[in-house]
């Protein structure tokens, strides 16, 4: 007796959609579902034009040019002679044959400290960043048999498909059990390595480092690096512009040719605003430099002030401790020492001191759930001497 | 959403719908049914959803879904499908679990006497069988048996070359086979090297 696949597949999709009430219009639900739907659909391409600039139409010998304007989309066009995986390449000449099989997940460090990492096309692809750099989770699975010993994995930001900045690292061509990692990580008492996991190839540098989180001492969600991937333009034109992205990852070999593609995932570059959207009350302290955007809210708060801004990025908190350290150093003769991350723990915090205060700036979402910063600003040990 | 029917003529002369009202359109009357689709790949029908909606909102953010509906779903399958091919299930989630996927005793045959119960029992069959598969394996014998596709469109729609959608096809159907027992003759999948001169039915 056999079984006919494609009738049951047929009979598994129908009873599938059958359960569901997606788009069911008697489901009083539908219609919160398409606002949704549009309302994302709605921001993304607010945000994709936001990567669009108005430039003023211009030609020699004009005679007076008064209104017409064009409005001219910078994305450079692909350049049909850039090797595949370099700067204004398209990403259609990826190599995708039998032999360019690369299995990476990516995902970034949020800015509360939460980590997601999965493969293309995944929810929060790798996030939106507002300053030059993204806080990238890397974790590789599979290179290309293409691929030699030494390789680089190349990670390519591209709009449009093409190629509009890039950044690399040295790969491991021999992988490592990830149970070997977290065992090296946790110690074998607390992880005893029965279960070798899944093998990883390791992206060399010091500067990176495996991330894990152990759930009931086994191995259970992913194991990942941490790296740096700059948003700076490969035409030397400079930062890149507020818009969205994609990313996509290769690897190089010492020739430099391409080996293996994945991707798209969804990156999104947001403007740094350098100015709030509504002034500060009178008295709010003037020389506390806030994260640009929009103010939601700043009142007196004990014997001090607490403020939030709404701002993108999950590097907003990053964006308002630089700015809060750069205060420091030039309202004071002998700068405290400020740790790198206010919110590491590694040692004691007060605050940054700026001023006769000391200021904490915390990542945080506003009731909308909107990115914001909240400010808390406590009178400092000078303060009324 | 709104009662509005606003439609206007694009440049090839065809009807172009308001974005927002072909979302709802398409939603309304195919939502349940791209889901079905979505479950196939996924498995999961919180998933399923899930992928269901981020391949409208990719489609709809890049507006290429304000033409017929039917039009519409053409892209938004194809959305499905590349962004479950691409990574929405982890192939590494799939490898740790495969071990624990149920297997399931050969099923009895639908046919003209089955009554209810075999129907189910065999799309439980075929659902737990699938769900040995990995992902770029699954999505070509979707692809072929649910799609019916030729093996050359497979290999177009994944971006695979044919041999290897050709090593998958024989590869899953072997993997469903030792669940499923043998598959119908009707469904070519096991006569891979002849599938690239097979007149497919249409659907």
């Amino acid at each position: 007796m056999s079984t006919r696949l494609g009738l049951a597949l047929h009979d598994v999709a129908d009873a599938a959609a059958h359960a569901s009430a997606f788009g069911d219009t008697d489901d009083g639900t539908t219609v919160a579902t398409v606002q949704r739907l549009a309302s994302r659909v709605r921001r993304r391409r607010a945000t994709r034009a936001a990567g669009t600039v108005t430039v003023a139409a211009s030609a020699a010998g004009a005679v007076a040019l008064v209104g017409p304007q064009l409005t001219a989309d910078l994305s450079p066009a692909a350049d049909p002679d850039a090797d595949p995986g370099t700067c204004r390449s398209s990403v259609a000449t990826l190599p995708s044959g039998p032999d360019d099989a690369l299995e990476v997940d990516l995902g970034f460090a949020s800015a509360n400290g939460t980590e997601t990492l999965g493969g293309p096309g995944t929810g929060g692809g790798v996030g939106t960043w507002q300053a030059d750099s993204v806080d990238l989770l890397v974790s590789v699975s599979e290179l290309p048999a293409a691929a030699t010993d030494p390789s680089r994995l190349r990670f390519l930001v591209t709009r449009k498909e093409v190629v509009v900045a890039t950044a690399q690292q040295p790969v491991d061509r021999a992988p490592t059990p990830s149970g070997q990692v977290l065992a090296d990580l946790y110690g074998t008492d607390r992880l005893p390595v029965e279960d070798p996991g899944t093998t990883l190839h390791a992206l060399r540098g010091s500067e990176t480092f495996w991330t894990q989180t152990l759930v009931d001492g086994s191995l259970a969600g992913p194991v990942a690096q941490r790296t740096p991937m700059g948003l700076t333009a490969c035409d030397g034109s400079g930062p890149l512009l507020p818009g969205e992205y994609d990313v996509w990852v290769t690897t190089v070999d010492a020739a430099g040719t391409a080996h293996g593609a994945a991707g798209p995932w969804e990156l999104t570059v947001a403007a740094a605003d350098t100015r709030l959207s509504e002034r500060l009350p009178d008295d709010f302290p003037r020389d506390v430099p806030l994260i640009g955007g929009r103010l939601v809210a700043a009142h007196p708060h004990g014997t001090g002030w607490a403020a939030e801004v709404a701002a993108a990025g999950e590097d907003r908190g990053r964006v308002a401790w630089g700015l809060l350290a750069d205060a420091q150093a030039q309202s004071h003769d002998d700068p405290v020492t400020v740790p790198p991350d206010p919110l590491s723990g590694a040692t004691p915090w007060d605050g940054y001191h700026v001023d006769d205060w000391l200021v904490d700036a915390i990542p945080s979402r506003t009731a909308d759930g909107e990115p914001s910063v909240v400010y808390i600003l406590r009178p400092g040990p000078d303060a009324g001497a | 959403m709104t009662g509005r029917a606003v439609r206007c003529r694009a440049d090839d002369g065809s009807t172009v719908t308001p974005w927002p009202d072909a979302l709802d359109a398409l939603v309304r009357t195919r939502g349940r049914a791209l889901v079905g689709y979505a479950y196939l790949l996924t498995g999961d029908a919180r998933e399923a959803e899930d992928l269901v909606q981020d391949a409208l909102v990719r489609t709809f953010t890049r507006g290429r879904g304000t033409r017929e509906v039917a039009s519409a779903e053409a892209y938004v399958r194809r959305a499905i499908l590349t962004t479950y091919v691409d990574g929405f299930r982890r192939r590494r989630h799939w490898a740790t679990i495969r071990h624990l996927a149920a297997v399931p005793e050969p099923t009895p045959p639908d046919g003209p006497d089955a009554g209810p119960e075999p129907v189910v029992t065999t799309r439980m069959a075929v659902q737990q069988a699938l769900a040995l598969l990995p992902p770029r394996e699954r999505a070509c014998i979707v692809l072929r048996h649910f799609e019916d596709m030729t093996v050359a469109q497979v290999a177009d729609a994944l971006s695979l070359s044919v041999g290897t959608v050709k090593r998958y096809l024989s590869d899953a159907t072997r993997t469903l086979e030792s669940r499923l027992g043998s598959l119908a003759d009707d469904e070519p999948a096991h006569h891979i090297d002849e599938v690239l001169v097979d007149v497919r039915r249409s659907r």
